[in-house]
């Protein structure tokens, strides 16, 4: 059985949400940040690559479902789940339309900001186990 | 005997009222709330008591974050500062929840005020010695913001300006051990923080400061 900590990719472009995130995951997972989507498509074709994508919907120049999009269509990480973040106002307001936008593009999942660490670790967990 | 005429020290905290402005702008938009400013405030100390103004401030236990800076003034002369963000210590998470938009768990409020305290002080205190600098007329050269949380036995080290190699200070005068501190008291609307924004600077940059501040009352101020 594989023991290696499970690598985690958190994209965002507000340097507070990514220490939070951070600040959460770092006792559990390896950490890796992008700031924007050019990084984050960088990252994810890292060796060894992540295990998991947490991106962020909202951001400057790609947003986080162009990023998906991006993911998806490239057989070098199509397999790596993504999970969306996005703060609960965005959605409210229609600012990155409905959860299903994400799902339909590939997301297993969708955490709302401000994070609930609680929520946020069992949803990890649970996809890094269906993974 | 200060340092200043009246109308020059006017004008000195004008300049600098000026320059909070902006503070107080960026300030807004990163936390969503509205900045509410007090009168800035001018004096001159000598270099080895501004940990123990600072304590007179905000106590002994104390989280700041600091940024040295030069105003270059093109060939060869510099004055040596320093620019602080000081939140009363109480009140850091409650400006990073402001900031985050929503709670930032307890569990990781260390680590985020390490990793994220000195990006604001990035953001803020550039806003204030760039605008300074502006109108001082001068370039500015900022070292990177370190975040300081500890007491005030350790903060004379930490305060210290930064050297001015290949520069020449002005002309050495009697004021070389004082320095001229202005600060600005804050605090944000219905967020339960406050804080304070305090820069220093050499006090043998005065003659040039001087020069710069009697063109400020030639055109503004008459």
């Amino acid at each position: 059985m594989e023991n290696r900590k499970k690598i985690i990719l958190i994209v965002d472009d507000e340097k507070i949400n990514l220490d939070v995130v951070v600040g959460l995951l770092r006792d559990h997972y390896k950490m890796l940040v992008a700031t924007n989507g050019e990084q984050a498509l960088s990252r994810a074709t890292a060796n060894p690559p992540p295990d998991l994508i947490l991106l962020d919907v909202m951001m400057p120049d790609m947003d986080g479902y162009e990023v998906c999009r991006r993911l998806k269509t490239n057989p070098s990480t199509q397999h790596i789940p993504v999970i969306f973040l996005t703060g609960i106002m965005e959605l409210s307001l229609g600012l990155c339309g409905d959860e299903s936008v994400g799902l339909t593009l590939g997301a297993v999942a969708y955490v709302h900001k401000p994070i609930d660490p609680a929520i946020l670790l069992a949803c990890l967990q649970t996809h890094l186990t269906i993974d | 005997m200060s340092l200043l005429t009246d109308i020059e020290e006017d004008a000195f905290k004008e300049l600098f009222n000026l320059s909070f402005g902006k503070v107080a702008s960026t300030l807004s938009e990163m936390v969503d709330s509205e900045v509410a400013l007090k009168v800035p405030f001018f004096c001159t100390l000598h270099g080895q008591s501004v940990s123990a103004y600072v304590q007179s401030l905000y106590g002994m236990a104390i989280s700041l974050v600091g940024m040295r800076f030069r105003f270059v003034f093109p060939p060869d002369n510099a004055i040596a500062g320093m620019a602080v963000l000081i939140l009363r210590g109480t009140k850091i998470g409650h400006f990073l929840d402001a900031w985050y938009g929503g709670h930032v768990p307890e569990e990781t409020l260390a680590y985020v005020e390490e990793e994220a305290m000195p990006l604001a002080g990035d953001v803020l205190l550039y806003t204030c010695t760039s605008s300074l600098s502006a109108l001082f007329g001068s370039d500015v050269d900022c070292e990177k913001p370190q975040f300081f949380k500890g007491t005030t036995e350790d903060l004379p080290g930490f305060l210290a300006l930064p050297d001015l190699p290949g520069f020449s200070p002005s002309e050495p005068q009697a004021e070389e051990d004082r320095l001229l501190l202005l600060r600005v008291d804050f605090s944000l609307v219905g967020k339960d923080v406050d804080g304070s924004l305090l820069t220093w600077m050499g006090g043998y940059g005065l003659p040039r400061l001087r020069s710069e501040i009697d063109h400020f009352i030639a055109t503004h101020m008459v």
